[in-house]
């Protein structure tokens, strides 16, 4: 094989981005994705439902026996393991520098240039992957996935949460006057803990949902005792997202983040498409100590089908990825007539989110209005 | 929605999810309040609620109204086999 080509190995190309994804911490928007430990799985496992209690320990005497209990149930789904894959193809001006690193005229390690593009194509790959991880992630908190694509049609997928943890206040956030957000929270955390033993000690939202929710009579009334004695409410300034968060995060007796990462998708006509991974009228409840715990929830990884069928049979990749393996995985290929002369990469893992202990999140949603800055293609 | 109709509150509970009214957590439909007691403090509302109420007491009477002449005649049925002479203190029948 030419030393050109080599650059193309898919061994290589899969290291190259499971290093990125080793040595660079998660990008900071990916929030619910950094916090979902990723666990190896097999198929069976990633699509069955493990429904488990944890039973409190009996006492016993030394030199007794201790019993086991099994207060575990698995149920299987129908639906297959969604692939997560994307690819970008090689543009014209990287073909022609690979041909001049085939014709050995290029300077020593080609300056990097190839190097360089070739690894921030596998780190877009990389980010979309992510992204659409981070999605499904979002889908299992706020307890419903529905995705209409490319012939997979999921619709209003649940993940088990129980249904008073599923709630729509009867007045919307952004009805100043009369919506009851700050009341709306405490319930949901109160139901939780007395019904669930769950204790939630973090809000996500929008920043728009934020934003209606400090501007309502009820937040406001709630907040004056916060304030000093010579300030009132019109005395600050709602823009202020820092302060009015740390306030909030007073009255509510919870931390707040305000999560508005969005992602880029292509619609069928090629127009490009902005949504909010967290829709802006959704508001979930958490726990940072289920933070990274497995028993909380997960992100199951199964092995890419790429890697299994790559050494069975010949195919249009170039090399081999060297037995099965688990995604994110790398990998370029090459038409075998070279019709037309291309050389296209590839993004893919394969997985989902599993959701262990169903109460561990809740989720409201607080009205159906639109973001007040209108979102569009930047250029 | 600045605030949720009946109507809204079922299509949350059918889908799974609960409402959360005047603190209350409702998870059922049998739980929710009714069109009267949502309508309150609005007047137009009210109207409407009104109104809808009385077009449902309206077809119900309209319904009630349908089974009143087989009412008498299931009456009549029951006395036919009863025999004047035997009586029931010697009543005749009005028609």
């Amino acid at each position: 094989m030419p030393q050109a080509w080599q650059l193309l190995q898919a061994a290589r190309l899969t290291r190259i981005m499971q290093s990125l994804q080793d040595a660079r911490q998660l990008p900071q928007q990916l929030r619910f994705l950094a916090r979902t430990p990723i666990v190896p799985a097999v198929d069976a496992e990633i699509m069955a439902r493990f429904t488990g209690y944890v039973t409190i320990a009996d006492l016993v005497a030394d030199d007794q026996r201790a019993v086991t209990y099994q207060n575990s149930k698995v149920s299987y789904d129908t639906t297959n393991i969604p692939n997560i894959k994307h690819g970008q193809a090689l543009t014209q001006a990287m073909l022609n520098q690979l041909q001049s690193l085939m014709g050995g005229s290029a300077l020593p390690n080609d300056m990097g240039v190839f190097t360089n593009y070739e690894n921030r194509v596998i780190d877009g790959l990389l980010a979309g992957v992510r992204q659409r991880m981070e999605a499904l992630i979002i889908a299992m908190q706020l307890d419903s996935l529905s995705y209409d694509r490319l012939g997979i049609k999921i619709t209003n997928a649940s993940w088990g949460m129980p249904s008073d943890l599923k709630v729509t206040p009867s007045v919307s956030w952004d009805t100043a006057g009369s919506a009851t957000p700050v009341n709306d929270l405490w319930s949901v955390r109160r139901t939780a803990r007395v019904r669930y033993g769950q204790e939630y000690n973090r809000i996500s939202m929008s920043t728009q949902a934020f934003m209606y929710m400090i501007a309502t009579t009820e937040y406001q009334n709630k907040a004056r005792t916060f304030l000093a004695p010579n300030v009132s409410f019109t005395n600050l300034n709602a823009a202020d997202l820092t302060f009015q968060q740390n306030l909030a995060e007073s009255v509510l007796g919870m931390k707040i983040e305000l999560y508005d990462a969005r992602a880029w998708s292509q619609g069928p006509d090629g127009s490009l498409v902005s949504t909010p991974l967290l829709p802006i009228t959704k508001v979930i409840l958490s726990n940072s100590d289920d933070d990274g715990d497995p028993t909380a929830f997960d992100f199951a990884n199964g092995i890419t089908t790429e890697s299994i069928v790559a050494g069975l049979a010949p195919s249009e990749m170039v090399g081999s990825i060297g037995g099965p393996t688990a995604g994110p995985i790398s990998y370029a290929t090459v038409p075998n007539d070279l019709n037309p002369p291309q050389i296209t990469y590839w993004g893919v893992a394969r997985g989902f989110p599993r959701k262990h202990r169903v109460q561990s999140t809740a989720v409201l949603t607080v009205g159906s209005f639109a973001d007040t800055i209108p979102v569009g293609p930047p250029l | 929605m600045a605030t949720l109709t009946r109507d809204e509150m079922e299509a949350v509970i059918k889908g799974g999810g609960s409402v959360l009214y005047q603190g209350r957590t409702l998870s059922s439909v049998a739980q929710l309040p009714s069109v009267a007691e949502l309508a309150q403090g609005d007047p137009d509302k009210e109207a409407a609620a009104t109104a809808d109420l009385q077009a449902q007491i309206a077809q119900l009477q309209q319904q009630l109204a349908t089974l009143q002449p087989s009412a008498p005649a299931a009456k009549s049925s029951k006395k036919k086999p009863t025999d004047p002479a035997e009586g029931d203190g010697g009543d005749t029948p009005s028609s």
